[in-house]
C-alpha cells in the first residue's frame, strides 16, 4: 500500500485517497466550439503512459482536496505531488517534458 | 437551527444509545469507550486569510480557526478542528447549539464563508486509556505513537472502513475522540467493542 | 529405526514437561520446546509423507519453513489444517497429526504405483497425455489426477477461529532474530529508535540455538538470552516471536503473520489465533539468514536423508539424534561441524567430500574425532524404501563429470547432505532487488542497494557468526541514524569464537553429482524439487523441448511451486539448467520471488472482516423501530433499508400489495433518511447548480423545490434528486442513496479544479437530517394532527417546503411526491427521527397508517413511470432515451454533458428507449433483466452455454437457430395492486415508436409476449398529487 503526500495533510495511506485519472485535461471553456472529434478526444482519449505520469488524486477521507501527482506507473515511485493550479514539477532526470502537450486549442495550460 | 424546546430535547435518541451499555461493559482500566452524544457541531467554511472571517469565528468561539493543517485549537469548552484548507469543525457542549449557530451564521456568511449545523450529522466516541492506541491500531493506518501523533492532532481517515475525524486530546492517559457519521456509528462502535476485547478486565 | 533417539541430556527442550501426541493414530511423547518434527525424530520416526506425483516415501530434510516434504494434516473437524510442515508445528499436548496424500495408509499407499510408472510420467506428462480432448480432461482425467495428486484436505466447515490485524509503524524493522538480527536490533535500540524484531520461530536466536559459539566471551545461548532480555526491557522495542514477515512492499511496508495460539486453545476476539501485522518502517534490516541446499544424486529423497544444518539443529537444540550410523556428503567446509558434533554424540560418522582437497585443519579435526574422510566422491545410489539403509559411493573421474573405480557401499541409517547455502533473499527481491551470483561462495547475493533496506548476515552471503554479528551491529545503528535518530556511541564490537572459516575453497559447487547413468537414462530419481517430484531428468527434458528460460522451465517442471516455493530446490534446478544449456548461472538467472514467503491461512488474511464486520452496515435513526416491526431488509449500498413489513403469515407479495394499497387509498409512511443530502452555499450557488444539472436551478425561488437530473460529461444520466432553495445563497440538494458519495466528490472536483473562481461551498449533511415520507390520500389529514401549519394546497403548494414544528420537533416539510399521491416529506434532526416516526404512527393509527419499504416504493414509482437511476439506467442512457427531454434546458449555453447530447452516437435513431411493458399473461411477473427479442423463440433453439463443468468453464451447446437480435431488456417488473395485473418498465430499441407492438421475453422454459406501451401506467393526468 502506497503512502501519498497530500499537499495539504502530508503523507497519508493510499486508502484515504481516490484516483482521478490523467491530470491537466481541462474541461473546454466552450464545449460547443469543439467538433465531434475534438470533443470525443476530450471525453475518451488518455495517454495511459508507462513511466512518469501526471495524474489526479483526491484526499477523499481526509481534507477532500483534489491535487496532482507525478508518479512512475511502472515503479509506483511518486516523484512529486502538487496543488491544482501549481506549476508542474519536473520529472527527475528527464531532459524532455513527460509528454507532448496535445494539440487542443481549448486546453488550459 | 430552530430553538429546541425542552420536550424536544428529551425526545432525542443518540446513535449509540442502544449499545451504550455494551461499550461500558467492554471498558476497563486499560481502555474505556464512551459516546458523547449531542455535542454541538458546526461546519465552518471560509477563507482563513480574510480577517473578517477569523474575527467572525473568534468572536463566537473565543478562538480563530487553526491555520496549521491537521490540528485543533481549544478555548475553554469549545474547540475548532482543522478539516481542510477552507474547512473546520467547531465543537461545543450540548447546550450551546442554537445560540452559537446564531452568532456564527450571519457574520461568517458576511465574511464570504458558511456556518452549517452538523450537530446530528456525527456523534463522538471517546477512546481513552493506556491501551487506547492498541485498540485503534487494529484498524487505523496512522502512526499513533506520541512521537508522531501528539495531542492536538486531527486527521480525517478511515477506521473500520468508516470515515472519521480522529482527534488526539490527551496523553495521560492517551485519549482520542472519534467523530463518526451517525449512520456508521453503530458499526464503528461494534468494531471498537470487538477490538477492545483483548484489553477487557 | 526404533527405540528412543532422544539424548539423555542437552538441547533446549524442557524434559520436565512431557507432551503426548499422535501421528497417524499412533501415540508418542515429546517435550515442551519440541517441534512435531523433532519429537518424531526423537521417537525414531522419519517416514512422514508421500510425495505428490510418485507417492515416494518422504521424511524430514530440514528444520524450518524450508522443508519440502514433511507435510501433515493437523487437528480434526472444522479446525483441521492441511499441508502444515512438521518442522514448523510447535508440539502441544494432545496434538493429532496425520500424513497427507496417502491412501489407504502411509505405509501401504496405492498411489505408489505411480512410482513404477515414473518413466512415463515426465514433466508435461499430464498435459501431453490428456489435454488433446477437452471433454476427457474435464470429466475424467482432471478429477482422477486431482484425487491422486492433491495434498491435504481442506476443512469442510467454517473456520471457528478468530484472527485479527494490527497496523504499526517503527523506525527500524529487523526481519529475522538470528545473530545478525539480534545484533541489529540491539544497536538500533541503543539509539532510542522505535524498533521491531520479528522471527518465525518461537525463540529468538536463529542458528545460535543450534551452534556452539562464544560471543563477547559468553556462550552464544547466554548472549542470546541477555540480548533478548535487554530488547524486551527497552520501551520502544516490540519483539514478535512466531512471526513470519511474508512480504515486503513499496515504501518499506511489510505484512507479517504472528502465530499467537499454537495449540487447541479456543481463540476469541480477546485472544486471536493469529495476528497479521501491517508494518510501516522507515528502515528495514533483512537478517533472514540462509537456506542450506541438498545435493542432487541418485535417489536423494530416501527418508533418513537430512541437511547437515538441520541435523545439527535436531541434535543441539532438541536433543534428538537423527541417526546412529551416518554418512555426511558435502561439497563445503561448513558441514564438517555436523560431522564433528555427531561424532561427539557417539554417532559413527563417515564423511564423503566431493572436493579433491580439504583444508588441513578440518582433516586434522576429523582424524582426532575418529571420522573417516573420503574425498573426490559422488553418491551413485541409495537403498532403503522407507528409510535409508545403504549408500553407494564412487570416485569421480578426472573431468569430474563421470565416475571411476569400484563402488563402495556403506551401511547407514542416516544420510546427511550439504550442498552449500543460499541467502534468504526473498524479501529483497519482493521489492525488485536484483541478485548476482557469487562464485566464491557459490550462491546468489543481493546486488542492488535500495534506500531504507539493508541485507545482513546470511542474507548477504556472510555465513559465519562473526560476520553476521558485525553486519548486524553496524546496519542496526546506521538504520536508526537514517531513520532520524542520533547515533550516540558506536556499539562495542563483539568477538566471536568457534566459526568454521569461510574463505576461498570453503565450497566447490557440485550441482549434479556424477552417476553411473545420466538422470534421463537412470531408473533412479535425481530429485531437485522434492515437493513437486521434479528431477534432473525433467529439467533436461524441459531444456531439450525448448523451455530453456528459467521461467519457462519453472512452469514446465513445477520447480519452485508449492508450499515451500522451492526454498531447497530452486538454485540447484537453475544451476543444472545452466549447465545443460551451456550458460553461466548468472546468465540463467533466477525466477521471480513473490510474496508470501510462507503460506498464509485464509482466515488470517480476512482478520475481523468477517460476518457483520465485513463491511459497514449503515442504519437510519429509525432502524430499531423497523427491526421490532418485523421488517425484512434490503441492502442499498451499505445501508440496510426496510424492504417490506410483513404481517404474521403474509408472503412478500401479499405484504407489498397491502402496503401499495395503503399508500394509494389511505396513508403510507416511508423512512427516506438514506437519500444523500448536500448543502450548497455561496453567492454563486445557483450558477454552480445550473452548470451541473440539466435544468435551471438559479431561477428557483426561495421556498421552492425542483427535480433535477445530472449527467456525466458523456451525456449519460448519472444521478437525480431535488434542489430546494433555502435562501438566496443557499440550496439543499438530494442525491440517490447509492450515489451520495460519488456525486459529492464529483461536484467538489468541478468546484476545485474547473471552476475555482465560483464562490461556492459544499457540505455533506446526509446524516444531519432524518426524513419521513407520509404519502397517500389521507396524508394531509394525518399530518394536520401533528402540526399547526396549514397544509391545504393553497397554503402549501406542490414542490415547495416550509419550516414548522411537527410533533413538537423542529422540522422542515417538503411537498414532493415519488408515488404520485399527495405526499409530504418531513425532515428533522437525525436524533429526532425515531420520535417523529413514532408520532406519525401513533397519530395515524386510526387511519390505518402503514409503514412501507423499498419494494412498495419501487412499485408505486414504476406505476407512475418514474425512473430509478441505477435500475432503469446503467450509464449508457441519455435524458432523451428516458423520455426526459422536458428536463433538459434549451436556454442554458452549457452544462455538464450538454455537448455530448449532440454527438452522432447519442442522436442515433435506433437507441434504446424507455417503454412500459404489459405481459399478455397479466398474472405473470417477468423477471427483471429478461432480454427482449422480436422472434418468439425459446432458449433451447438458440446456441447457448450450459452451467460450468468440473473445471469451471461453461460448456457451449449448439442450437437450431442462429443468435437472435437482442433489442433490449426489462429493467423493472412488478405486480401492481392498483392495476390488478403485472407490468414492467424496459429499454427497447426505437421503443417510443413501437407503442402498441408486441415484443417477447425468452425465459428458457417459456417465452412471454408483452405489449409495448407508454411508461406511465397510473394517473397519467396527475390528478392525485393534491389529494
Amino acid at each position: 500500500m502506497l503512502l501519498i503526500r497530500c499537499p495539504y495533510c502530508g503523507l497519508r495511506p493510499e486508502v484515504e485517497f481516490s484516483y482521478g485519472g490523467e491530470a491537466h485535461i481541462s474541461r473546454p471553456e466552450d464545449p460547443n466550439a469543439l467538433n465531434d472529434e475534438e470533443w470525443g478526444d476530450f471525453l475518451f482519449m488518455r495517454a495511459n503512459q508507462k513511466g512518469a505520469f501526471r495524474e489526479r488524486w483526491v484526499h477523499t477521507h481526509g481534507c477532500r482536496r483534489w491535487f496532482n501527482v507525478l508518479r512512475d506507473t511502472s515503479s509506483h515511485e511518486i516523484h512529486a505531488t502538487y496543488e491544482v493550479g501549481a506549476p508542474k514539477p519536473d520529472v527527475p532526470g528527464a531532459a524532455k517534458p513527460v509528454r507532448k502537450p496535445r494539440a487542443r486549442k481549448s486546453a488550459k495550460p | 437551527m430552530a430553538d429546541i424546546t425542552t420536550d424536544a430535547k428529551a425526545l432525542r435518541v443518540s446513535p449509540l444509545e442502544v449499545i451504550g451499555h455494551r461499550m461500558v461493559a467492554t471498558s476497563s482500566p486499560r481502555v474505556t469507550i464512551n459516546e458523547i452524544p449531542f455535542e454541538t457541531q458546526i461546519g465552518l467554511r471560509g477563507d482563513a486569510s480574510k480577517a473578517a472571517f477569523n474575527r467572525a469565528v473568534k468572536s463566537a468561539l473565543g478562538v480563530a480557526p487553526p491555520k496549521e493543517a491537521c490540528t485543533a485549537v481549544e478555548a475553554g469548552d469549545r474547540r475548532i478542528l482543522w478539516l481542510g484548507p477552507d474547512e473546520w469543525l467547531a465543537v461545543a457542549p450540548d447546550d450551546t447549539g442554537a445560540d452559537l449557530l446564531g452568532k456564527l451564521e450571519g457574520p461568517v456568511a458576511k465574511a464570504g464563508g458558511a456556518a452549517i449545523d452538523l450537530t446530528a450529522n456525527r456523534t463522538v466516541i471517546v477512546v481513552s486509556g493506556p491501551d487506547a492506541r492498541g485498540v485503534l491500531e487494529k484498524g487505523c493506518l496512522h502512526d499513533l505513537h506520541p512521537r508522531a501523533f501528539p495531542t492536538g492532532r486531527v486527521v480525517g481517515t478511515l477506521l473500520a472502513k468508516s470515515q472519521i475525524f480522529l482527534e488526539k486530546t490527551g496523553d495521560k492517559p492517551e485519549t482520542f475522540r472519534l467523530y463518526v457519521r451517525a449512520s456508521f456509528a453503530r458499526h464503528l462502535a461494534e468494531w471498537l467493542i470487538d477490538a477492545a476485547a483483548e484489553f477487557a478486565a | 529405526m526404533t527405540g528412543s533417539m532422544r539424548l539423555a541430556q542437552g538441547g533446549r527442550i524442557d524434559r520436565s514437561k512431557p507432551l503426548r501426541f499422535t501421528f497417524n493414530g499412533k501415540s508418542y511423547t515429546g517435550y515442551q520446546g519440541d517441534t512435531l518434527a523433532s519429537a518424531l525424530i526423537a521417537n525414531g520416526v522419519h517416514l512422514i509423507a508421500r510425495s505428490m506425483k510418485y507417492h515416494r516415501p518422504r521424511g524430514i530434510m530440514a528444520a524450518g519453513s524450508d522443508d519440502p516434504n514433511c507435510m501433515v494434516q493437523l487437528a480434526k473437524g472444522a479446525r483441521t489444517e492441511p499441508n502444515l510442515k512438521a518442522t514448523q508445528i510447535a508440539l502441544y499436548d494432545g496434538l493429532e497429526a496425520t500424513s497427507v496424500n496417502v491412501f489407504p495408509s502411509l505405509d501401504f499407499d496405492i498411489g505408489a504405483v505411480n512410482g513404477l510408472l515414473a518413466p512415463f510420467m515426465t514433466a508435461g506428462f499430464y498435459y501431453k497425455t490428456f489435454m488433446p480432448s477437452q471433454a476427457f480432461w474435464n470429466k475424467v482425467a482432471e478429477p482422477v489426477i486431482r484425487r491422486a495428486a492433491g495434498f491435504g484436505k481442506a476443512p469442510d466447515a467454517p473456520d471457528p477461529d478468530v484472527y485479527d490485524h494490527c497496523h504499526v509503524h517503527c523506525d527500524v524493522m529487523v526481519v529475522g532474530g538470528g545473530p545478525a538480527g539480534l545484533a541489529a536490533a540491539k544497536a538500533a535500540a541503543a539509539t532510542g529508535a522505535r524498533v521491531m524484531l520479528a522471527d518465525e520461530q518461537s525463540e529468538f536466536g536463529g542458528c545460535l540455538l543450534s551452534l556452539d559459539r562464544t560471543i563477547g566471551g559468553k556462550p552464544c545461548a547466554e548472549w542470546v538470552a541477555e540480548t533478548v532480555a535487554e530488547l524486551d526491557a527497552a520501551e520502544e522495542v516490540r519483539l514478535l516471536p512466531r512471526t513470519t514477515v511474508t512480504g515486503l512492499y513499496d515504501q518499506n511496508y511489510m505484512v507479517a503473520v504472528e502465530q499467537r495460539i499454537a495449540d487447541l486453545t479456543r481463540s476469541s476476539p480477546a485472544n486471536p489465533r493469529m495476528r497479521v501485522w501491517h508494518i510501516r518502517a522507515r528502515q528495514v534490516v533483512l537478517a533472514a539468514g540462509s537456506h542450506e541446499r541438498p545435493l542432487v544424486f541418485a535417489d536423494n529423497d530416501r527418508p533418513g536423508t537430512m541437511l547437515a544444518g538441520a541435523a545439527l539443529t535436531y541434535l543441539n537444540r532438541y536433543g534428538a539424534l537423527p541417526a546412529r550410523h551416518a554418512l555426511l556428503v558435502t561439497n563445503n567446509d561448513w558441514a564438517y561441524e555436523t560431522a564433528l558434533t555427531l561424532a561427539a554424540n557417539d554417532v559413527q560418522v563417515t564423511v564423503a567430500d566431493t572436493r579433491r582437497d580439504v583444508a588441513g585443519d578440518l582433516t586434522d579435526k576429523l582424524t582426532a574425532a575418529g571420522i573417516a574422510l573420503k574425498t573426490n566422491r559422488t553418491v551413485t545410489g541409495v537403498t532403503g524404501g522407507k528409510h535409508v539403509t545403504r549408500v553407494t559411493l564412487k570416485a569421480m573421474n578426472d573431468t569430474r563429470d563421470g565416475v571411476t573405480g569400484e563402488a563402495e557401499e556403506i551401511d547407514v541409517n542416516g544420510l546427511i547432505v550439504s550442498g552449500g547455502y543460499s541467502p534468504a533473499v526473498h524479501l529483497h527481491c519482493h521489492v525488485g532487488g536484483k541478485l548476482a551470483f557469487d562464485d566464491e561462495r557459490a550462491c546468489f547475493v543481493p546486488a542492488t542497494a535500495r534506500d531504507g533496506l539493508r541485507c545482513v548476515g546470511g542474507t548477504a552471503g556472510h555465513f559465519t557468526i562473526a560476520e553476521a554479528i558485525a553486519d548486524g551491529l553496524s546496519a542496526g545503528r546506521a538504520a536508526a541514524v537514517d531513520a532520524g535518530l542520533k547515533s550516540g556511541r558506536a556499539p562495542k564490537a563483539l568477538a566471536v569464537e568457534g566459526d568454521i572459516a569461510s574463505g576461498a575453497g570453503a565450497i566447490e559447487p557440485m550441482w549434479l553429482m556424477p552417476a553411473d547413468k545420466a538422470p534421463n537414462r537412470s531408473k533412479a530419481k535425481f530429485f531437485v524439487d522434492y515437493q513437486n517430484d521434479t528431477g534432473a531428468a525433467d529439467i533436461a527434458l524441459a531444456a531439450r523441448e525448448g523451455f530453456d528460460s528459467v521461467e519457462h522451465m519453472k512452469r514446465y517442471t513445477l520447480t519452485g511451486f508449492g508450499t515451500d516455493q522451492g526454498k531447497l530446490g530452486n538454485i540447484n534446478g537453475l544451476a543444472i539448467l545452466a549447465q545443460l544449456t551451456g550458460r553461466t548461472i548468472s546468465e540463467t538467472g533466477t525466477t521471480t520471488f513473490r510474496p508470501p514467503y510462507t503460506p498464509v491461512t485464509f482466515g488470517a488474511l480476512a482478520g475481523r472482516d468477517v460476518g457483520d464486520m465485513m463491511d459497514p452496515v449503515r442504519v437510519t435513526s429509525i432502524h430499531d423501530w423497523h427491526v421490532s416491526a418485523g421488517a425484512e431488509f434490503e441492502d442499498v449500498g451499505q445501508w440496510k433499508r426496510p424492504w417490506y413489513f410483513p404481517k404474521a403469515g403474509e408472503t412478500m407479495h401479499q405484504a407489498v400489495a397491502r402496503e401499495c394499497r395503503a399508500a394509494r387509498t389511505g396513508v403510507g409512511v416511508l423512512d427516506a433518511s438514506t437519500l444523500g443530502k448536500i448543502e450548497v452555499t455561496g453567492k454563486d450557488a445557483g450558477e454552480f447548480l445550473d452548470r451541473v444539472y440539466t435544468n435551471m436551478m438559479s431561477s428557483l425561488k426561495v421556498g421552492f423545490v425542483r427535480y433535477g437530473l445530472m449527467l456525466g460529461e458523456d451525456g449519460m444520466v448519472s444521478d437525480d434528486g431535488t434542489a430546494s432553495r433555502i435562501a438566496d445563497n443557499r440550496y439543499l440538494i438530494t442525491t440517490t442513496t447509492g450515489g451520495a458519495a460519488s456525486v459529492f466528490q464529483r461536484l467538489e472536483d468541478y468546484l476545485q479544479t474547473e471552476w475555482p473562481d465560483l464562490d461556492v461551498y459544499l457540505t455533506s449533511v446526509t446524516e444531519q437530517w432524518a426524513t419521513v415520507t407520509v404519502s397517500g390520500p389521507k396524508a394531509r389529514f394525518l399530518l394536520e394532527r401533528l402540526t399547526e401549519l396549514p397544509l391545504d394546497p393553497d397554503s402549501f403548494a406542490f414542490m415547495t417546503f416550509q419550516d414548522a414544528q411537527v410533533a413538537g420537533l423542529p422540522a422542515r416539510i417538503y411537498r414532493i411526491s415519488f408515488t404520485g399521491e399527495l405526499s409530504f416529506e418531513v425532515a428533522v434532526a437525525w436524533h429526532h427521527g425515531k420520535a417523529l416516526w413514532e408520532a406519525v404512527m401513533e397519530a395515524g393509527h386510526d387511519l390505518g397508517v402503514t409503514p412501507y419499504g423499498t419494494e412498495t416504493m419501487h412499485v408505486l414509482r414504476a406505476e407512475k413511470g418514474f425512473i430509478i437511476v441505477g435500475q432503469e439506467t446503467d450509464g449508457t442512457l441519455t435524458p432523451d432515451d428516458l423520455g426526459m427531454n422536458w428536463i433538459v434546458s434549451k436556454k442554458k449555453a452549457d452544462f455538464v454533458g450538454k455537448r455530448s447530447l449532440i454527438r452522432p452516437d447519442t442522436v442515433r435513431e435506433d437507441r434504446k428507449q424507455l417503454v412500459g411493458l404489459l405481459p399478455d399473461d397479466a398474472g405473470f411477473v417477468v423477471p427483471e433483466g429478461a432480454q427482449l427479442v422480436d422472434d418468439p423463440v425459446t432458449l433451447k433453439d438458440v446456441p447457448h452455454f450450459e452451467p460450468p463443468g468440473l473445471d469451471g468453464a461453461p460448456i457451449y451447446r449448439a442450437g437450431k437457430g442462429s443468435p437472435v437480435p437482442m433489442l433490449g431488456h426489462v429493467t423493472s417488473s412488478y405486480w401492481s395492486d392498483a392495476l390488478g395485473r403485472s407490468f414492467a418498465l424496459g429499454l427497447v430499441k426505437r421503443g417510443r415508436t413501437r407503442h402498441g407492438e408486441t415484443i417477447h421475453a425468452p425465459l428458457g422454459d417459456r417465452t412471454v409476449a408483452m405489449k409495448i406501451v407508454d411508461p406511465v401506467f397510473y394517473d397519467a393526468e396527475g390528478s392525485r398529487r393534491d389529494g
